[in-house]
């Protein structure tokens, strides 16, 4: 069964247009995130979900039940949904299990159900407190446990942790993922921020100039983008140039494995390939001729030798440690152009500025025709 | 368009409420035109054709553009003053200076007649109204101040603007809104005015209608100047909306809640001027119609005292009379304001600038309106009670369209969305979500009737059942006889009832996020 389906959903403000026809299906149960950069729509999206807003065309069902096409609209409070906006807007005039038994049927209200949804949440024994004396993830945690109260079908999150700290993020994060497993609730979230999606996800769509320009699993989207602009939008991304040469793309980077599963790319072809900076293998190989490095001569870490075949020599333009890992930005010139690629190193000291290294691609990449990606 | 005509389709009570409201409010102004022709606008041409009325226009705009400006100027600076420097004894001073907001201008004149009986004319009503209504501008600008972030300044002041640049490049343009707001209070307030230009024998069109109503009985001539007044009164309203109306809808939402900077200047040796200057204002403004009262309470009190029972029968007449008006006030402004706050489609904001067209027209020409309206059509109603109530509902209905306004702005749409997608249905998200959260507006809106009703004068003449009188009234009675010991304990009243709500008024402009505490 599906949790949610969308098809065909167009929105303008005005002259704007802001959604321009997007098709969602949300699996029964799972968890779909909806990224987006800010303006994308999602949350005018959302809002449609949950019956606040009204589209231009369209069709949504919730739970096989469609709540809104040309001519049918079912109100927001017939929808059975939970609503999880982004600065909790928990009612201020009203106590912490008020305002999670606010839902409930007058007969249902202080029977239990409200302690039992703040013990889920983490929040046991805080019902009596007001709204403002607790702190933002706490106040989110209450609002969640007032959307799941009257166990809703679907449950609508706003990027509801982006008003939080660092550190609390994580934390309240991985707690509204555990409940709304623990709940069996189909959840659709939206933010803005990659980690977030590609993290607590089953699925995460990419809402782009109006469109879901892709829908898939996590890994998916990072590892097989549907094209370059998606690659870049998820996560860091080097696009080489290359053309296909028996199965693998010959680049600056040296000739890579082609992933499996994707469109046959014919011998020959000029392709752009997608290769992630922790694909990349970089062999420091000291200052060089030019300059003395800091660092001495010869070949350091584990990557690849001085003489490896299609290795692109380059220096270090940029270097941050962030001790999990490092990121180097490398510069150098492969034939006429100048290629700035991008290196994830893991578990290692980095290259500093200035160091003369080795880089070489490792595969497998995905790989597009040349003219389709500018 | 389509989303929301359909929007507002699906809440017709809303939209017809909030008709029948807007159409009662302007049924004054209906029958100002109603009265006209059938008069003849000839013969209406002929009364305003006159000396007289250029005389009175003269007057009067004298004395509102003299009144404005000198309000603006002490209004702001005393708002800077206890909101922005490190003035010794501020929060006992900011309490003080909003205190002539509570006391009748009809007290006050009477007062300043009564220790120099020589005053009057404009520069008389100049000194008299300007100390009256100044707390009209302090309020708001105050309250600006408070909200608005110090760290403006802060920030100017290091860019190497020294303090005066920085009041007149920042701080002033932070309040803008909020001074323009108060400016036009003062300005409507001075075309309302009756008690004061009277006893300060200071011809405007109020004096000159009341003596038309109840002197010459000619209700035409009452009617044709009443226009005159309606019309400068549009005119005031209409500046203040082309200069203020891109601003207004920017200050609603939540506040932040975020500590703000709480910087004050530090004054240096502009320390004891300022303190003087500050001082002065509430020597005069409090000082004087209060000590007068003290003076003839306790001078002349043997002699004219009146007795215990009148005394408590216009206090009650007062007080029942202001607290159902109030109430009535506030239910009838729910309906417009939530229609003008969540529906901000065209028919919204047309009935909302209608309601607060009532603003421009005087209270004195609102009751004339009902008296002869109900003379005419409705002879049951005329000289009772429940007439006067009507009055001063309509009268003061934008007090109260302010405050709820106001109120509702502040609460988030989103939390009455989060009522739908809990299963609630529209009227009962209205009862269990917006309601509880307007509250504040709505006691607000409330007490700010409460305090201006108990204080009318000019329609209360009017409208006020025969044989009954109220404080008000006795007062002016008392007064016009020179009576001041039989006068003052009425005044006294006044002035007590009038703090408690004032307090709480000043209290309401303070209080920003609703950080309501409750025992938990």
């Amino acid at each position: 069964m599906t949790g949610v389906a969308v098809s065909g959903l167009a929105k303008s403000f005005g002259s704007r247009r802001v959604l321009e026809h997007v098709d969602l299906t949300v699996p029964d149960g799972s968890l779909t995130a909806v990224l987006g950069p800010s303006g994308s729509g999602k949350t005018t999206l959302l809002r449609i979900l949950a019956g606040f807003e009204r589209p231009g065309s369209g069709r949504v069902a919730l739970g096989g039940e469609t709540v809104e096409a040309p001519g049918t609209f079912v109100a927001p409070e017939r929808r059975q949904i939970g609503y999880v906006p982004q600065d909790a807007a928990l009612f201020p005039h009203l106590s912490v299990s008020a305002n999670v038994g606010f839902g409930l049927a007058r007969s249902a209200r202080g029977r239990g159900r409200e302690d039992e949804l703040l013990a889920l949440v983490g929040l046991d024994g805080e019902g009596r407190r007001f709204p403002h004396q607790l702190s933002g993830g706490q106040q989110q945690r209450v609002a969640l446990a007032r959307a799941l109260a009257r166990r809703p079908r679907l449950v609508l999150l706003d990027e509801p942790f982006s008003s939080l700290d660092a550190g609390l993020r994580a934390d309240v994060r991985a707690d509204v993922q555990r409940v709304l497993r623990e709940q069996g609730a189909t959840a659709v979230l939206v933010t803005h921020d990659q980690d977030e999606a590609l993290s607590l996800a089953d699925q995460v769509a990419v809402l782009r100039g109006g469109r879901i320009a892709q829908a898939g699993s996590p890994e998916d989207l990072y590892m097989r983008p549907a094209d370059p602009e998606l690659a870049t939008f998820v996560g860091d991304a080097n696009l080489l140039p290359g053309t296909v040469r028996n199965g693998r793309v010959a680049t600056a980077l040296g000739a890579i494995e082609l992933a499996s599963g994707q469109p046959s790319l014919g011998e020959g072809t000029s392709v752009v390939a997608l290769l992630r900076p922790e694909h990349v293998e970089v062999t420091e190989v000291g200052a060089g001729p030019r300059g003395a490095g800091p660092r001495g001569s010869g070949p350091r870490g584990s990557g690849v030798g001085p003489g490896a075949p299609g290795a692109f020599r380059g220096r270090v333009a940029e270097s941050y440690y962030y001790g999990h890992d490092a990121m180097l930005t490398i510069e150098g010139v492969a034939g006429e152009a100048r290629l700035v690629v991008r290196a994830r190193l893991i578990g290692r000291v980095p290259a500093p500025v200035g160091a003369d290294v080795l880089v070489r691609g490792a595969g497998p990449v995905v790989a597009w025709p040349a003219q389709a990606s500018r | 368009m389509s989303a929301r005509l359909r929007r507002s389709a699906r809440r017709p009570w809303l939209v017809g409420a909030s008709l029948a409201v807007v159409a009662l409010v302007l049924l004054p102004l209906a029958f100002l035109f109603l009265q006209s022709a059938n008069s003849g606008w000839s013969h209406v041409w002929r009364l305003l054709w006159r000396h007289l009325t250029l005389t009175l226009l003269w007057n009067t705009v004298q004395l509102a553009v003299v009144v404005t400006v000198a309000s603006a100027v002490v209004g702001t600076g005393a708002a800077w003053a206890t909101e922005r420097t490190r003035l010794p004894a501020r929060r006992a001073l900011a309490a003080l200076v909003v205190l002539p907001v509570a006391i009748p201008d009809f007290v006050v004149a009477s007062g300043w007649v009564s220790l120099f009986p020589s005053l009057h004319g404009l520069p008389g009503a100049s000194i008299v109204l300007t100390l009256g209504l100044y707390p009209l501008v302090y309020l708001p600008v105050a309250a600006s101040l408070r909200s608005s972030d110090a760290a403006q300044e802060e920030v100017a002041r290091s860019l190497g603007l020294g303090p005066w640049r920085t009041f007149f490049r920042v701080t002033l343009h932070q309040v803008r809104v909020a001074l323009l707001g108060g400016c036009l209070l003062v300005a409507l307030y001075l075309l309302a005015e009756f008690g004061a230009f009277s006893i300060l024998r200071f011809q405007t069109f109020t004096t000159e209608i009341y003596a038309e109503i109840l002197v010459g009985f000619d209700p035409a001539a009452g009617a044709a100047l009443s226009l005159v007044l309606v019309v400068l009164g549009i005119a005031v309203l209409a500046g203040e909306w082309a200069a203020g109306s891109g601003s207004q809808g920017s200050r609603a939402g939540l506040a932040s809640t975020r500590p703000r900077s709480t910087a004050r200047s530090r004054l240096g040796r502009a320390k004891l001027p300022l303190l003087a200057a500050v001082g002065i204002l509430v020597a005069l403004g409090v000082g004087v119609p209060v000590g007068a009262i003290v003076y003839w309470l306790v001078a002349e009190q043997r002699t004219t005292l009146p007795g215990a029972a009148s005394l408590a029968s216009a206090a009650w007449h007062t007080f029942s009379y202001s607290a159902v008006a109030a109430a009535l006030a506030s239910v009838i402004a729910l309906p417009v304001a939530i229609l003008s706050v969540r529906r901000r489609s065209r028919l919204a904001l047309a009935l909302e600038r209608a309601g607060m067209l009532v603003q421009a027209i005087p209270g004195l020409v609102v009751a004339f309106a009902l008296v002869y309206f109900s003379v005419r059509y409705a002879r049951f109603a005329y000289q009772s009670a429940a007439l006067l109530v009507v009055g001063y509902s309509v009268m003061f209905f934008p007090l109260a369209l302010v405050a709820v306004r106001a109120s509702l702005a502040r609460v988030p749409p989103r939390l009455e969305e989060i009522g739908r997608s809990l299963g609630l249905r529209p009227t009962l998200v209205l009862v269990r979500v917006t309601v509880p959260l307007v509250l504040p507006g709505l006691l607000a809106g409330f007490f700010l009737v409460f305090l201006t009703a108990t204080t009318e004068l000019a329609a209360t003449l009017l409208l006020v059942p025969n044989g009954v009188q109220t404080l008000a009234t006795q007062f002016w009675a008392d007064s016009a006889e020179l009576a001041y010991g039989a006068a003052a304990p009425f005044a006294a009243v006044m002035l007590a009832v009038a703090v408690v709500p004032t307090y709480l008024l000043s209290r309401w402009f303070d209080r920003l996020p609703s950080r309501r505490a409750r025992p938990a």
